[in-house]
């Protein structure tokens, strides 16, 4: 055993204590950074003790730096976050299509359709009143604006949509290629310590953030590399360059193939944000708009069969009450014709050319109780009320699923935590250990010293 | 290895706890400001079609109790008059009775023809009086008074044209109406056309219902309408749905027609609410005498001293009461019959309204006491959250 071997040893001991100091000040100082992964510095003997004569000194050296982390979790949040991310929009979504549909404050398109109907019925009890026609061609006029408004707005919920759907893909893009440039950072330096933790962190943050807007499937390389998947199997990041994606003619598309869509691909697993807007988009408010459609079609065709039928104050006849139906946009152009608006004794009341008889607007007043809708199984009105409750379900199911994938991710994130957290009492704990660590090696430097000079003194 | 629990993941279960504690406190709160349980119509999608149903219903029982204190009105103006009716013939049966005893001769018959020509002039304001701008005994009509002053021949009006016709030739009638009782004729045009090309229907009943289509250009030619009427073209150009009518009058007085004016009172369910001119003084339709010939018949006799004619008088005055006693009657049961349907709806109101009330409206005696426990929760909650930061042990160490 020589002298300076041990102050080798000593010197060493303090370099790695110092070492891991370092790294224990680099987790406090991280405590509340997202996404960050605590380090731990792995002590390790180096040097061996030989039996016999000649003896290696024992000495300890920090070995590597290792970032505590869970890759089995890490692939259970990635998962959870698209899931997460799809029910919430689709949440945030419905729930701006719930105010089109305010029937719960009793200003709806319930009591707009109730008056209409009501309407009539004034008219057939006084059928040559101008006040009575005046009455009914407002209230009609109020139940057209009304159809145009819902079907309008229906149809801005799909354009903010398509909005989003452009957003979401710009920062798609911006993760990819930051994803894309993290990978080559990380393979260039190999796996060494420090350093590349940090970009193993920030590459980890950003593909959960990617996971939240869009279906993936991931694998790390074996040189560090992480691929990235749609779920049709197309690789969207690679070794070196991300793919990136477009917005054309309303669907998602490859820049480098723009006639492919990928809309089907990426709305088919309901995850991801991408999925769920492209979903309300092409899926439920189309089918609300439908039903709107339909409603309107209903009312319109079924007035204006019985209008024709019937003679206003000039005694004619064959003439509609509505703009007749076309084949879509019904609910949005709907109207009343423009001869009744601005004459309003166009109205046909009467079933005969004598106008003191009421009929036809009495019968048109009693269409509100007979069964057109649903393949003449109900009526206007239960057709309506079957159409907001089920908007209600839908949009009731999709926040009680947002809240169900919100807790879920909620707890993986805080086994996450819990896992690769920071917690400051460990590190305190640690810091005490290593600084008693560093005194003592700085003590054993003393002693060295302290027996160097004796041995110097002995010759004297 | 027991758990780690670390100060990022303690921070944000504390964050998400307060979170929870407070959209709970949120719903309750709104809850009790808008005192319903449905405030969205996520909040109850079921309970949110059912108060749709109700309200829908709510609405049409409103319109429908309308409708009956329209008829009530109608109805208890038409019983009035009618009633007005029978006292004036009462008068005029006594006068009957008077001027056919032997007390009576030529000069006080001669008075009396006068008083009757008096009661002739009431009935015939009472027989076109008004409710609004609507005549009450004139069926559909509403364009003429239903009751002429004086007896005319079998008639027919001259054709009329629909407002918005194309067609701007001539149009003649002619002929001698041999119908029943008052009525209009109605020609359509269904397919248009020159005279050699145009095609229409016939309605005999105002134009509710359609005989076959005629042949191309058998317009051309004189068109038989039926009992007794004919219509022809000049020259033009018809449109479809062009439309020409002829009103055609028995002889009598009454101008006005049959037409039954009906009310909906319920869901499915009508009320006829008028009485016809015809049904009430006249011995067309469903009426048996005709209340203005016999008393000009009555007057007659008077001015020519003609006791038999005075005589029968009295037997055809109390005919005529007895109809009008009839659509007395009838007003008086079909007012029975919206008394009913009234309270019937009224009940229907009601539990409507318990319904809706029932599906939606909140018990604020148990959101204040669910508010209050949500509010102590949540300040729990805070005063938790404040301590976190006192705890560390850093504290400890010196």
């Amino acid at each position: 055993m020589s002298l300076s071997g041990l102050l080798q040893v000593s010197r060493n001991a303090l370099a790695s204590y110092q070492t891991a100091i370092d790294v224990t000040g680099g987790n406090i100082a991280n405590v509340s950074t997202p996404g960050y992964s605590r380090q731990r510095p792995v002590l390790r003997t180096t040097g061996d003790v030989q039996g016999g004569a000649t003896n290696a000194q024992m000495s300890v050296e920090v070995s590597k730096v290792e970032r505590i982390f869970d890759n089995y979790l890490e692939v259970q949040i990635v998962d959870q976050q698209q899931k997460a991310g799809y029910s919430e929009t689709e949440s945030s979504l419905l729930g701006r299509i719930e105010l089109i549909f305010n029937e719960t404050k009793g200003a709806g398109l319930n009591d707009v359709m109730g008056r209409f109907w009501g309407s009539w019925d004034d008219l057939a009890n006084n059928p040559e009143g101008q006040v009575e026609r005046g009455a009914l061609v407002s209230a009609s006029e109020e139940l057209a604006t009304r159809f145009n408004t819902i079907a309008s707005d229906l149809e801005d919920a799909q354009q903010d949509a398509k909005l989003s759907i452009k957003d979401t893909i710009l920062e798609i893009n911006k993760l990819t290629s930051s994803i894309a440039d993290l990978n080559k950072s990380i393979v260039e330096r190999g796996n060494m310590s420090g350093e590349s933790n940090r970009l193993l962190d920030e590459r980890s943050e950003s593909l959960k953030s990617l996971s939240e807007l869009i279906d993936l499937n991931y694998v790390v390389d074996g040189n560090g590399s992480l691929s990235v998947f749609l779920p049709d199997g197309s690789q969207i990041i690679g070794a070196a360059a991300a793919l990136e994606l477009n917005y054309k003619s309303d669907h998602v598309v490859f820049k480098q193939s723009p006639n492919e869509s990928m809309d089907q691909i990426l709305s088919q697993g309901n995850k991801g944000k991408l999925a769920a807007l492209l979903n309300v988009r092409d899926d439920d408010i189309p089918s609300y708009l439908d039903k709107l459609d339909d409603l309107a079609k209903g009312i319109i065709t079924q007035v204006n069969e019985l209008h024709q039928d019937g003679y206003d104050g000039y005694q004619n006849t064959g003439n509609d009450f509505f703009a007749p139906a076309e084949s879509d946009n019904i609910a949005k152009n709907m109207a009343v014709m423009d001869e009744i608006i601005k004459d309003v004794n166009r109205i046909a009341a009467s079933t005969v050319v004598s106008s003191g008889n009421g009929e036809t607007a009495r019968e048109i007043s009693a269409l509100k109780d007979q069964l057109f809708m649903n393949s003449d199984t109900a009526t206007f009105g239960s057709y309506y009320g079957s159409m907001v409750g089920e908007i209600g379900r839908d949009i009731a199911d999709a926040k009680s699923n947002a809240e169900h994938q919100d807790t879920i991710l909620t707890q993986l994130i805080s086994h996450r935590d819990s896992m690769s957290g920071v917690s400051v009492d460990e590190e305190m704990m640690n810091i005490l250990k290593y600084q008693m660590g560093y005194n003592a090696a700085g003590r054993l430097c003393q002693t060295v010293n302290e027996m160097l000079e004796t041995l110097m003194n002995i010759g004297r | 290895m027991s758990i780690r629990i670390t100060d990022n993941g303690q921070y944000r279960s504390i964050i998400d706890n307060l979170f929870g504690i407070r959209k709970q406190y949120q719903d309750v709160m709104e809850k009790l400001t808008s005192q319903k349980n449905i405030n969205n119509i996520s909040d109850d999608a079921l309970g949110v079609t059912r108060v749709l149903g109700y309200k829908q219903t709510s609405q049409a029982i409103d319109q429908y109790q309308r409708n009956v204190e329209n008829t009530n009105s109608w109805l208890s103006a038409t019983e009035g008059k009618l009633n007005n009716a029978t006292d004036i013939l009462t008068e005029a049966r006594a006068l009957a009775v008077a001027q056919a005893s032997g007390t009576a001769n030529g000069n006080t018959r001669k008075i009396a023809a006068q008083k009757v020509q008096a009661i002739m002039d009431e009935m015939l304001s009472l027989a076109n009086s008004q409710l609004g701008d609507r005549y009450l005994f004139a069926g559909s009509r509403s364009d003429v008074a239903p009751f002429a002053s004086e007896e005319e021949t079998a008639d027919i009006d001259n054709p009329m044209a629909g407002g918005a016709n194309s067609y701007e030739g001539e149009v003649g009638q002619s002929g001698t109406y041999t119908g029943e009782t008052n009525k209009s004729y109605v020609l359509k045009i269904t397919t248009g056309g020159t005279q050699g090309a145009a095609k229409y229907e016939i309605s005999s009943d105002g134009g509710k219902t359609w005989g076959a289509e005629s042949a191309a250009g058998a317009i051309d030619n004189p068109v038989d309408l039926g009992d007794g009427i004919t219509i022809n073209f000049g020259d033009g150009t018809f449109a479809a749905n062009d439309v020409f009518y002829v009103n055609a009058y028995t002889a009598g007085y009454y101008r006005g027609n049959d037409e039954a004016l009906n009310v909906s009172v319920n869901k499915g369910s009508s009320a006829n609410y008028n009485i016809t001119g015809a049904e009430a003084f006249t011995d067309k339709g469903d009426g048996n005498i005709d209340v203005f010939k016999v008393l000009k018949s009555f007057k007659d006799a008077l001015e020519g001293n003609d006791v038999d004619g005075i005589s029968a008088a009295i037997d055809d005055m109390e005919q005529a009461q007895e109809q009008v006693s009839l659509c007395i009657a009838k007003c008086g049961s079909r007012a029975n019959r919206m008394d009913m349907v009234k309270s019937n709806l009224s009940e229907l109101e009601l539990s409507m309204t318990s319904l809706i009330s029932a599906t939606e409206d909140a018990d604020i005696a148990e959101l204040a006491t669910t508010f209050s426990m949500k509010e102590v929760a949540l300040q729990a909650a805070y005063e938790v959250a404040s301590r976190i930061t006192s705890n560390s042990i850093i504290n400890f160490l010196k």
